[in-house]
């Protein structure tokens, strides 16, 4: 029960990325960040 | 961080200085790259770079005010060049924080004006009187929120303002209001020239 109730609560936090604006091809927000001259918030989750 | 945290509102608008980037893994079958590269050892995980992809540091507080005070030192810390919100109402939004003015730079049709006035904006000479700036950046279009909001109608040369976002209606008495080009020590003088008002 308790091993079912975490793993509900690691899906459920994974998948908040609340409303940042998320890029979601890190390849082309990699080479953004590069061209813009901006740092990078990086966050791996998994939602698969 | 928390579920909070990232839809904060002061969070999210931190965020614009910085590129936020997601990186669905699929435990472990996606990206594997990037998370060979950083390390990842497990979900979630936070990591700030600089733009290059060195890593900085790994997100060390999950509260919204702590994120927020790490975007903020890492966005002023490890920016390269001279960054540029994209409309009055995220700079705004960053300047009342800040406690800043806004200096809005509307890029005309003029290639030449247009970049005469870029490059006097991005001097090294200018470096620390932007640090006093929340800057702004867009191309003139009659159609746009901001050009309405301004009223910028002629798109052909640059034009500057500078604004306070505090005023009750910034866009009626803007600080100060420059069209076509000027060079660095030209834009040094007017915008010393406004903040020693405001002393």
């Amino acid at each position: 029960m308790i091993r079912f109730a975490l793993i509900l609560f690691v899906a459920a936090f994974n998948q908040d990325g609340g409303k940042m604006p998320w890029k979601k091809d890190p390849v082309a927000a990699i080479a953004e960040a590069k061209k813009s001259g901006k740092p990078m918030m990086i966050f791996f989750t998994s939602q698969g | 961080m928390s579920a909070g945290a990232f839809s904060d509102d002061k969070v999210v608008a931190a965020a614009a200085k910085i590129e936020c980037v997601l990186v669905d893994c699929n435990w472990g079958q996606a990206h594997k790259d990037l998370s060979d590269k950083y390390k990842i050892r497990g979900y979630p995980t936070v990591v700030f770079t600089d733009s290059d992809g060195k890593q900085i540091e790994l997100m060390t507080d999950r509260t919204a005010a702590a994120l927020v005070k790490q975007i903020t030192t890492i966005a002023d810390k490890h920016t390269k060049g001279v960054t540029y919100l994209p409309s009055w109402e995220k700079a705004s939004e960053a300047a009342k924080k800040e406690q800043k003015l806004v200096l809005y730079f509307f890029v005309g049709s003029d290639k030449d004006e247009s970049a005469a006035l870029k490059a006097a904006i991005e001097d090294d000479s200018l470096e620390k009187l932007r640090e006093s700036f929340v800057l702004v950046r867009m191309k003139v279009d009659p159609d746009a929120a901001d050009c309405k909001r301004f009223e910028i109608l002629d798109g052909t040369s640059p034009l500057l303002l500078i604004l306070d976002p505090a005023a009750e209606k910034p866009e009626e008495k803007p600080l100060m209001r420059v069209t076509g080009k000027r060079d660095a020590e030209q834009l040094k003088q007017m915008i010393e020239t406004v903040l020693e008002a405001r002393k």
